[in-house]
């Protein structure tokens, strides 16, 4: 299925360019002459396509965030020790 | 009132010992270590460059976590099948652990690693042959408890027009039920207390000892043991209240609450701690003794050889 769908590109300066995709391509490039450089892209960024299986890999980042992993990671650790705690008293 | 001043003394007694508090939230800890260097690593390979982090940064986001859920790499299989091994090994540590943890709470000792896992071997052998021991008769209990209350629940449930009813009758079987699971746990706990306090080998007449104690002291027993449970309630109903508080959107959050679940986990190793504690204390105050005889007030005195 072929969707317009709008890009968002995020510089290094805090701005950002809100771009058109008609879609009917696998890719797309866009040029821009400026000193701040990239950091951030997104398709769809306002999540319009509902249809989308998996918004993950709409968006892509130089410097991917590292602190959501570790949010997740410590609640699953924290999950497994009291799991473990609970098991303990079945010893 | 009993269960109360043994509780108290309980407390103290975890208090006054931090080597042991820590050593087995240590060994909490590094068991469950692996659940977070697999979730990181997973994690990282699933958002990979994406941007979609944020949004778990700035709280629960539906579309994000069904995508995570659902993409090949984070599927919820990778969690119980890191949580069987890992659950099967905790069972066995804290079976060591706890012939150290008795023996150094019985004989009031001072904490030091040597001892402690001289006393650990000491009581592997007998607390693995009473935890097989416990768990066959644990799994009979259970077994014939699921059957009569399968019963009750079907025989209820016959009945035209009575969802509410059977729900009802669910619910006061299991109530009913946990009464002799709960007992029997209790057993198994004084049976090792009555190994250690009286250096006994055999597992039966361990699991006899517990048996009867508790049947002897059920309501003290079940007292110390319901004050413990609500106390841990409660630890857990603060850590609720303050992990509520902390916005978790920064690697500092995530640092502060980090902190704030360790805190809790040493508080559960605590009370942990005062459970046995609390157990041994009961045990060597009410523990049969044997009589003995000195002789009638008026009886004559013992001839001179």
């Amino acid at each position: 299925m072929v969707l317009p769908v709008d890009v968002l590109i995020g510089f290094a300066d805090g701005s950002e360019a809100l771009e058109q995709w008609d879609g009917k391509a696998t890719s797309v490039g866009f040029t821009y002459r400026s000193r701040s450089p990239v950091r951030w892209a997104r398709v769809d960024p306002g999540k319009k396509i509902l249809l989308d299986v998996n918004f993950i890999n709409n968006s892509r980042s130089v410097d991917p965030p590292a602190a959501p992993v570790w949010k997740i990671a410590v609640k699953i650790l924290f999950w497994f020790q009291n799991a473990l705690s609970i098991l303990g008293i079945l010893s | 009132m009993t269960s109360l001043r043994i509780f108290r003394f309980a407390c103290a007694r975890a208090l006054s010992s931090p080597g042991l508090v820590l050593l087995l939230y240590s060994a909490n800890l590094l068991l469950a270590f692996p659940a977070l260097y697999l979730s990181k690593s997973v994690l990282t390979q699933a958002l990979g460059a994406s941007l979609e982090g944020n949004s778990i940064l700035a709280g629960f986001d539906f579309s994000t976590w069904t995508d995570l859920l659902s993409s090949h790499s984070l599927s919820p299989r990778f969690l119980t099948t890191l949580a069987i091994p890992l659950g099967v090994l905790s069972i066995i540590v804290s079976t060591f652990l706890a012939g150290g943890v008795l023996d150094l709470l019985t004989h009031e000792r001072r904490f030091s690693l040597p001892s402690f896992f001289h006393a650990c071997g000491m009581y592997a052998g007998r607390f693995v042959r009473l935890w097989i021991l416990s768990a066959c008769v644990l799994l009979c209990v259970v077994v014939l408890l699921v059957g009569i209350g399968g019963t009750i629940v079907e025989m209820v449930g016959a009945e035209p027009g009575t969802e509410r009813t059977r729900v009802m009758a669910f619910i006061a079987v299991m109530i009913v039920f946990s009464i002799p699971v709960l007992f029997l746990f209790m057993a198994s706990d004084y049976a090792r207390v009555s190994t250690v306090v009286q250096n006994g080998r055999s597992s039966w007449k361990a699991f006899g000892k517990g048996l009867l104690f508790v049947l002897r002291n059920w309501n003290i027993a079940l007292g110390l043991h319901l004050i413990l449970l609500l106390t841990l309630a409660a630890a857990a109903a603060l850590y609720l209240v303050l992990e509520g508080r902390i916005a978790v959107d920064s690697p500092l959050t995530i640092l502060l609450l980090f902190l704030l679940q360790q805190l809790f986990m040493v508080l559960r190793s605590a009370i942990r701690v005062a459970f046995s504690a609390g157990e041994v204390a009961l045990y060597d105050e009410r523990k049969p003794r044997p009589v003995v005889f000195y002789g009638w007030d008026d009886s004559p005195p013992h001839p001179v050889p």
